[in-house]
């Protein structure tokens, strides 16, 4: 089996990847997420979004102030269909004055 | 797949369990072909570990076999197919008599990786992958579409309607970790009993702290500021609750990153952290041998509690095994051989749920992390991304006030943790006091259609 170093497990992106991404000019982790699809599988960035943002930093890439993350959109956990479409009801009158 | 018969199921008895049980095996699920035996605290992750069933599933492009890597339901690699039910984390799955539990994803006994490894030496380069010919790269996209995804589809479709909760507490803790609960028991000592919400389900959270109002097994997936609104669903029984608090706290915790080594993938590669969690969950006693890989005093402490040797990653020339790690090239050419490689990397703070809330994050150096004071109190100050900033304008103030406790506040010691949880609890009640609920905000649980179990 090839010695491979994997950065996103769930995508497989490897440094050597990321390497490439950063070699055409990319530095950035929204540019790198589009190029190479890390952090798009099933933990949506729980493991590789702060390794490669350590990685960015600690290569003079990108100063920490100006690091952000890929946005964090829903669902953070997973969810079925099923309970979402339980959903589909009116919500209550908002309590708050 | 359909599940087989019984009887087909010969008892695979490991010749050294890496994980010893607290006491007999008393429950017996079906894996794979096996019949594993496992304990009544036991999750399906922790009995495979310690069946020496490493492998789950096999990855999306370089089909390389994974395995619970994280045990703590975040990682993703240790999705299996459940009595049926796609897309389960064994790591927060319990087990349960004579479940069948089945991997995803592995292609029967075939082994693809040798083949993709022949094929693509130099990594996949999907910017130039057969791009031309047309023709081929129309094929490749075939082959492409068959082989992505997760799981199929389940057996049947669910035998019941999910439920629909509504709730509208004073204060909801979103997570029942150490700080979680440390952050309700002091709330409720000062007359305000939060709303608890966990992931983990009921069997995993044994111990005598546990949360007066506590909502187990049930996840929060999203905040939706701009429809005043958090969402959270368990699978089973399958609701979904709506949560519409005037307090927040964020007791999310933080997350293991990997740390980029050479085969650093390989199923027995885990989180130290999530190792120590389990095996204090479940009862069980590490008789693997394991290395812990990692810098600082918490990697220190870490190897500590599993009692391994710890080596700094800048050490570590790769990882060794094929099937599963079997130990531990260093940079000397030395060799360490080990069942079990935990990593102990900086957490990263569980940001999502604050930013989606709206929170300004900022990168700690480890990880990202919502701004918030020596209290907790997470900042409303406009978003310093110009994006995020017109999202602010157009959306209305959210109606609660956000909270940070434990590692998503800074903290990486127990007694740091206690800290952010203290100062916390104590502003939290002072803004308790200062302003009380209004009356028509109670009852604080209100159901719309409730099924019959599993709900206070």
């Amino acid at each position: 089996m090839t010695a491979r170093t994997f950065v996103c497990r769930c995508e497989d992106v490897t440094l050597t990847e990321i390497e490439r991404a950063i070699a055409a000019g990319l530095t950035d982790v929204e540019e790198i997420k589009r190029y190479t699809g890390l952090g798009t599988g099933p933990c949506q960035g729980k493991e590789c979004l702060s390794a490669l943002g350590r990685l960015l930093v600690a290569r003079n890439l990108i100063s920490p102030a100006a690091l952000r993350p890929f946005t964090a959109r829903p669902p953070v956990e997973p969810v079925t269909f099923g309970a979402l479409a339980a959903g589909a009801s009116e919500l209550p009158e908002d309590p708050s004055p | 797949m359909s599940p087989r018969s019984a009887a087909c199921y010969r008892r695979r008895v490991p010749k050294a369990p890496l994980l010893a049980p607290p006491g007999p095996p008393t429950l017996t699920f079906r894996w794979d072909g096996a019949a594993i035996p496992a304990c009544p605290g036991d999750t399906v992750a922790s009995a495979l570990i310690a069946a020496g069933e490493l492998a789950t599933s096999r990855s999306a492009k370089y089909r390389r076999l994974r395995g619970p890597a994280c045990l703590h339901g975040g990682c993703g690699t240790c999705l299996v197919r459940v009595d049926g039910r796609p897309n389960q984390r064994a790591c927060l799955t319990p087990v349960r008599e004579d479940m069948l539990v089945e991997p995803q994803n592995t292609y029967g006994g075939l082994d693809p990786t040798a083949l993709v490894d022949q094929i693509f030496r130099r990594g996949i380069d999907h910017h130039h992958l057969v791009v031309y010919p047309r023709i081929a790269n129309q094929m490749m996209q075939g082959v492409a579409r068959e082989l992505a995804g997760f799981g199929e589809l389940p057996d049947a479709p669910p035998a019941e309607v999910a439920g629909l909760v509504d709730h509208v507490p004073e204060v909801l803790v979103i997570g029942a970790g150490r700080s979680g609960r440390a952050l309700a028991a002091a709330l409720t000592a000062g007359g305000h009993t939060p709303r608890v919400v966990e992931r983990r389900p009921a069997a995993a959270l044994a111990g005598p702290d546990l949360p007066a109002d506590l909502l187990a097994g049930v996840g929060v997936f999203a905040c939706y500021p701009q429809e005043r609104l958090w969402a959270a669903a368990s699978e089973q029984p399958p609701v979904l609750h709506r949560l519409r608090p005037r307090h927040v706290v964020l007791a999310v915790g933080a997350h293991e990153p990997t740390i980029p080594l050479a085969n650093n993938d390989l199923p027995g590669v885990v989180s130290a952290r999530g190792l120590v969690d389990m095996l204090e969950q479940t009862g069980r006693r590490l008789t693997a041998r394991v290395v812990v890989i990692g810098e600082g005093a918490r990697a220190e402490h870490l190897a500590g509690l599993l009692a391994a040797e710890r080596v700094a990653p800048a050490r570590v020339h790769k990882l060794l095994g094929a099937r599963r790690v079997k130990g531990v090239q260093l940079d000397d050419r030395r060799i360490l051989r080990c069942d079990l490689v935990a990593l102990a990397p900086d957490p990263a703070p569980a940001f999502e749920l604050a930013a989606q809330a709206g929170a300004p994050i900022h990168f700690t150096g480890a990880g990202f992390a919502p701004v918030c004071d020596a209290d907790g109190r997470i900042a409303t100050a406009p978003a310093a991304h110009p994006l995020e900033a017109a999202d602010a304008q157009t959306a209305p103030p959210p109606p609660w006030t956000l909270w940070a406790v434990g590692e998503l506040a800074g903290a990486t010691t127990p007694p740091e943790i206690r800290g952010t949880v203290d100062r916390c609890a104590a502003a939290l009640l002072r803004a308790l006091a200062e302003s009380p609920a209004p009356e028509d905000s109670q009852p604080s649980l209100s159901s719309s259609s409730l099924p019959g179990r599993g709900l206070p």
